[in-house]
C-alpha cells in the first residue's frame, strides 16, 4: 500500500514531469533514428556506440574550444560519420549491418572510455573538463502554469529539436520523395532496383540520417542532462530504441509514444528513493519494460516471417535482403 | 532500316561462375510487332533479356536501338532508350498505391513534397490512352493478380517504352485474364509498342505473335514468321526433338483412400478463414487435382495437408493418422513427399550443393551412413543418378543450388521428393518454369509413380496440366470448393475458367462427391 501512496505522490509532484519530458528525449532521438533504418530496411543496431562517442567528443571538443555549439556539431558530425562508415561496411563491403552495430557498440564503449582515459586521466567520467552545457529554454509567461508549465519551462534546446523532429520525420517519411524511397527500398528492393533507383543510396540516406539522430542523442547526454561525460553513459538506450521502434511499429509518431513509455519508467527509476522499495528494484524498471518491449518485437518478427513463408512465391523471390538475413 | 528499330548483335555473355548464357546470339525486332522468344529452361532467353533491359552487360557485342548503337549500363539508360521490362515476379511495393507505384523512380514533386495528385493525374493519363482499367489510388496488396500485372506494364508505358519486354507474363494468370492482356498487348501493338513475349506456352505464342525467335543452349537457332511454323515445329526447334504435349496414361485404377480430408476449415495468418468446410480424398493409384486462381485457399489447404498449418475445424488424415498429431518427420515417415510451390524458400537450401539438397531429408537413412559419419560415396552415387535421370543442368553434384537457373532448381526439388516417398505425393505447381521436355519427364513420372500406386494430389495453375493428369479435379474459388468433376474427360479450360472466377459453382450435393472412401 505504501509503495502505491508514494507513487500517487511522485505522480502529483510537478518535477516528476519535467523529469520525465527530459529522460524520454535520449531515447527519442535514438528510437527515431532506429525507425527511419527499420523503414529502408536496415537495422541499426549501432545506436549505442554512436550515443558514446558523440557525447564524448561532443565534450571534448567543447571543452578545447570553448564552445558548446563547436561541440554540438562535433557530436553530429561523429553521426554523420558513423552512419557513412555503418553505410560502408554494410552495403558496399556486404558485412551482416547486424554485425556492424555490434561493432560500432563495441568501438563506441570501448574507444570512448579509453580516449577519456587519454584526455583526462580520469576512468569514470570527464568531470575535469571544463566542457558547456547546451542552453536551456525558460518559457517566462508559461513558466507559471502548474504542472505543465513546470513540465516544459527549462528543458534544453535539444528536447525542443527532439520533440519536432517527429513530425518532420513523419513528413519525411510519408510526404516527400526520398520517404516514397525509404520505403519503397525497405518493402521491396527489387522493385525499387527495377526502375533505377539505387537501393544502396537510399539505404545510405536512411542509414546516415538514422546515425545523425544517434549523434544528437549523444550531444544531449553529455551535454543537456548531464554536464559532463561518464563511462558508459547511454546506459542501454540504443538497444531500448530496438525494443522502442519494433513496438512503435516503425513510426516517427509511434517511436513517441514508445519512448515516453521508457522515458516514463526511467524518470520514475530517478525517484526510487520515494518509492521506498529498494533502490536498485526501481532502477530496474527501463530495463525491464525493454525486456517486454523485446518479447513484442520478437512476436512481431515472427508473425512477419510466417506471413512472408505463406506470401508464396511471388513476393520471396529469389532471396530478398529479410528473407536471406533470416535463414 | 526497320530492323533498326531493335538489334542485338553477336551478343555473347559469360557469367562469372564460368558459365556461358549467351554465345554468339543475335536478335532483332521491328516497330509495331510482338515477337516471341522460346527457349528451355537455361537456353538464355532470361540472360539476353537482362542484357537488353540493362541489368547484366554483354561480354561481346552491340546494341542497337532505333537505329543507334547504345550500351545499357543499367535499367535507368535502358528505360531512357524506351525498353521497359514486366518481370515474372512483379516488382510492386504492396503497400504502395498504384499512383506510387508507377511514379517510383519518376516521382513528381512540388517543392520538397512527393505530389501524390500529379502522380494519379500521370497513372490516370496513361490508362485512358492506352485503355486500362485501373485504379490509380488503389493499394498494390488489394488488387488481383492480372491487375497487379497492367500496374507493371503502366510503370513501362508511363516512363515512354515503346519496347515492352515480358518474361512470362500468362504463368498467373486466368484463362480470361490472359484474354483481356492479349487485347491489351495487341492494341499496345497497333500504336506502335514493340513487344517481346516470352512464354512457353507454345499456343498463346501462335495465337498473339507475329514471328518468333527460338534460342538454344545460349544460340540462337533462328526467327520465324509464327505463321510459318506450327506448335509442333517451335517445340522441335526449342529441344532439338519433337515433344509430345499430352502425357498418355491409363484410366486410373484406385485403391483405399490416402488422404481425407473432412470439413476442412483453414485460417490465414491474418486469423482470417481462407478455407471454408472443405471435403475430398485421395486414394491409392489416382490423381486428384485442385484447380483455382492462385490465393483462393489451396496454399491453405496445402499448409493444413503437410504440417505447415493446423485446421481451424475439420480433420486431415493419411492412413488414418491424423495430420494434426504428427510432426514433419513423422508425416515423412508416413511417406508424404511434399514439392512446394515457393522453391527458393521452402524447396532447397540455396547456398548449399545439389547433392545435399538431394539428400536431405533422407540423411538418417541406413544407406547414406557409416557408424557416424555420412557415406559419401553411397550419396554420390545415388544423387548423380538423380541429376541424370531428372536431367539437371549442371557443372555437377557440387554445385551449388542456388547458382542454377530456375527450371534446374525446380528439378533438383522434384527429385529430392519423388525420390523420398510414394504414398502420398502433394505437388504444388511441379513444373512451374520449367521447360517443356523437362515438364513433361516430371509428368511421365508422375503417371507412373500412381500407375505404381501412389496417392496423388496436384495443384497446378497450367489447366492443360491439370486436365491431362488428374483423374478427378476439383476447382476452388474463395476457400470453397465449387466445382468437382469425377472425371476430367469432355472438360474444357474455358469451363474451368468461369468456376475458377466464381462466375459459376455446382450444388453442394456435386461438389460433396469428391469425397471418396
Amino acid at each position: 500500500m505504501s509503495v502505491l501512496e508514494a507513487l500517487a505522490g511522485i505522480l502529483s509532484n510537478p518535477n516528476f514531469y519535467f523529469t520525465f519530458l527530459s529522460t524520454t528525449v535520449p531515447i527519442l532521438l535514438p528510437t527515431l533514428g532506429c525507425a527511419i533504418a527499420e523503414n529502408v530496411g536496415s537495422t541499426n543496431m549501432g545506436q549505442e556506440g554512436i550515443m558514446l562517442l558523440a557525447a564524448f567528443f561532443g565534450v571534448i571538443a567543447s571543452a578545447y574550444t570553448g564552445n558548446v555549439w563547436v561541440g554540438f556539431l562535433a557530436a553530429v558530425a561523429i553521426g554523420l560519420l558513423m552512419g557513412l562508415a555503418i553505410s560502408y561496411f554494410a552495403l558496399y563491403l556486404q558485412v551482416d549491418i547486424i554485425l556492424v552495430g555490434i561493432a560500432v557498440n563495441l568501438v563506441g564503449s570501448g574507444l570512448s572510455a579509453f580516449l577519456m582515459y587519454v584526455f583526462t586521466g580520469d576512468r569514470s567520467a570527464t568531470t575535469s573538463l571544463q566542457s558547456g552545457t547546451l542552453p536551456f529554454i525558460d518559457l517566462p509567461g508559461i513558466k507559471e502554469i502548474p504542472y505543465i508549465g513546470t513540465a516544459l519551462s527549462g528543458q534544453s534546446v535539444l528536447a525542443w529539436v527532439a520533440y519536432l523532429l517527429v513530425p518532420v520525420l513523419s513528413f519525411l517519411l510519408y510526404k516527400t520523395r526520398l520517404g516514397l524511397r525509404i520505403r519503397s527500398v525497405g518493402e521491396n528492393p527489387h522493385a525499387a532496383e527495377s526502375v533505377g533507383v539505387s537501393v544502396n543510396k537510399t539505404k545510405m540516406y536512411a542509414l546516415v540520417i538514422s546515425s545523425v539522430l544517434g549523434g544528437i542523442a549523444g550531444a544531449y547526454l553529455s551535454m543537456s542532462y548531464l554536464p559532463y561525460f561518464s563511462k558508459g553513459m547511454s546506459g542501454g538506450r540504443g538497444y531500448i530504441a530496438l525494443a522502442a521502434t519494433a513496438m512503435a511499429n516503425n513510426t516517427p509518431v509511434g517511436s513517441l509514444w514508445t519512448s515516453l513509455l521508457f522515458g516514463f519508467f526511467y524518470a520514475l527509476s530517478t525517484y526510487s528513493g520515494a518509492l521506498g522499495v529498494p533502490a536498485q528494484l526501481v532502477t530496474t524498471l527501463p530495463y525491464l519494460a525493454t525486456l517486454v518491449g523485446l518479447v513484442v518485437f520478437a512476436i512481431r518478427v515472427q508473425g512477419k516471417e510466417r506471413r512472408r513463408r505463406q506470401e508464396g512465391a511471388h513476393a520471396a523471390a529469389e532471396g530478398d535482403d529479410g528473407a536471406a538475413r533470416a535463414a | 532500316m526497320e530492323d533498326d528499330f531493335l538489334r542485338l548483335e553477336h551478343i555473347t555473355k559469360v557469367y562469372d561462375n564460368g558459365i556461358m548464357a549467351n554465345d554468339d546470339v543475335n536478335f532483332s525486332a521491328r516497330k509495331g510487332e510482338i515477337h516471341a522468344i522460346c527457349g528451355e529452361n537455361g537456353a538464355g532467353k532470361s540472360t539476353l533479356m537482362k542484357q537488353l533491359y540493362g541489368v547484366e552487360q554483354p561480354n561481346e557485342g552491340r546494341i542497337i536501338v532505333k537505329g543507334e548503337e547504345v550500351r545499357l549500363s543499367s535499367p535507368l539508360v535502358a528505360i531512357a532508350h524506351g525498353i521497359g521490362m514486366v518481370f515474372q515476379h512483379f516488382m510492386l511495393v504492396p503497400s504502395l498505391t498504384v499512383a506510387e507505384n508507377v511514379t517510383l523512380g519518376i516521382e513528381p514533386t512540388h517543392g520538397l513534397r512527393f505530389d501524390a495528385e500529379r502522380a494519379v493525374a500521370m497513372t490516370r493519363e496513361v490508362c485512358d490512352k492506352y485503355g486500362f482499367d485501373v485504379d490509380p489510388t488503389a493499394k498494390i496488396q488489394d488488387l488481383t493478380v492480372g491487375t497487379k500485372q497492367k500496374v507493371e506494364i503502366l510503370k513501362a508505358l508511363v516512363r515512354g517504352a515503346d519496347i515492352l519486354i515480358l518474361d512470362e507474363p500468362t504463368a498467373v494468370l486466368t484463362p480470361q485474364e490472359t484474354d483481356e492482356l492479349f487485347v491489351q498487348l495487341r492494341a499496345l501493338r497497333d500504336t506502335g509498342h514493340t513487344i517481346i513475349f516470352i512464354s512457353h506456352k507454345l499456343g498463346e505464342v501462335k495465337s498473339l505473335c507475329d514471328r518468333i525467335t527460338v534460342i538454344r543452349h545460349g544460340h540462337t537457332v533462328g526467327t520465324y514468321d509464327v505463321r510459318d511454323v506450327s506448335e509442333s515445329d517451335i517445340s522441335r526447334l526449342m529441344v532439338g526433338a519433337v515433344v509430345q504435349e499430352e502425357v498418355p496414361k491409363d484410366p486410373a485404377r484406385p485403391g483405399a483412400p490416402v488422404l481425407e480430408v473432412k470439413g476442412l476449415s483453414v485460417a490465414d495468418q491474418n486469423g482470417k478463414l481462407a478455407v471454408h468446410d472443405v471435403s475430398f480424398s485421395v486414394r491409392e493409384g489416382e490423381v486428384v487435382g485442385i484447380a483455382g486462381v492462385e490465393g483462393n485457399g489451396q496454399a491453405e489447404i496445402i499448409n493444413a495437408i503437410t504440417g505447415w498449418a493446423s485446421p481451424a475445424a475439420g480433420t486431415v488424415s493419411i492412413d488414418g493418422h491424423e495430420v494434426r498429431a504428427l510432426s514433419i518427420r513423422g508425416l515423412r515417415d508416413l511417406g508424404l513427399a511434399y514439392v512446394p510451390e515457393d522453391r527458393m524458400t521452402l524447396g532447397i537450401a540455396s547456398n548449399l550443393s545439389i547433392r545435399e539438397n538431394m539428400i536431405a531429408g533422407k540423411q538418417d537413412r541406413p544407406r547414406y551412413n557409416k557408424g557416424v559419419l555420412q557415406d559419401q560415396q553411397a550419396i554420390r552415387e545415388d544423387t548423380d543418378q538423380w541429376i541424370r535421370e531428372f536431367d539437371v543442368l549442371c557443372d555437377g553434384g557440387e554445385q551449388t543450388v542456388g547458382m542454377l537457373s530456375g527450371g534446374n532448381i525446380q528439378k533438383v526439388v522434384v527429385a529430392r521428393e519423388l525420390t523420398a516417398a510414394q504414398r502420398l505425393i502433394v505437388c504444388d505447381q511441379p513444373t512451374r518454369g520449367i521447360d517443356v521436355g523437362a515438364a513433361d519427364s516430371i509428368r511421365r513420372r508422375l503417371v507412373r509413380m500412381r500407375d505404381d500406386g501412389s496417392a496423388i494430389l496436384l495443384v497446378s495453375a497450367d489447366l492443360g496440366e491439370l486436365l491431362n493428369l488428374s483423374d478427378r479435379l476439383l476447382v476452388v474459388f474463395d476457400g470453397r470448393v465449387v466445382a468437382y468433376f469425377p472425371s476430367t474427360e469432355g472438360v474444357s479450360e474455358e469451363e474451368l475458367g468461369y468456376y475458377m472466377l466464381g462466375v459459376r459453382q455446382m450444388e453442394g450435393q456435386q461438389t460433396g462427391g469428391a469425397y471418396l472412401v
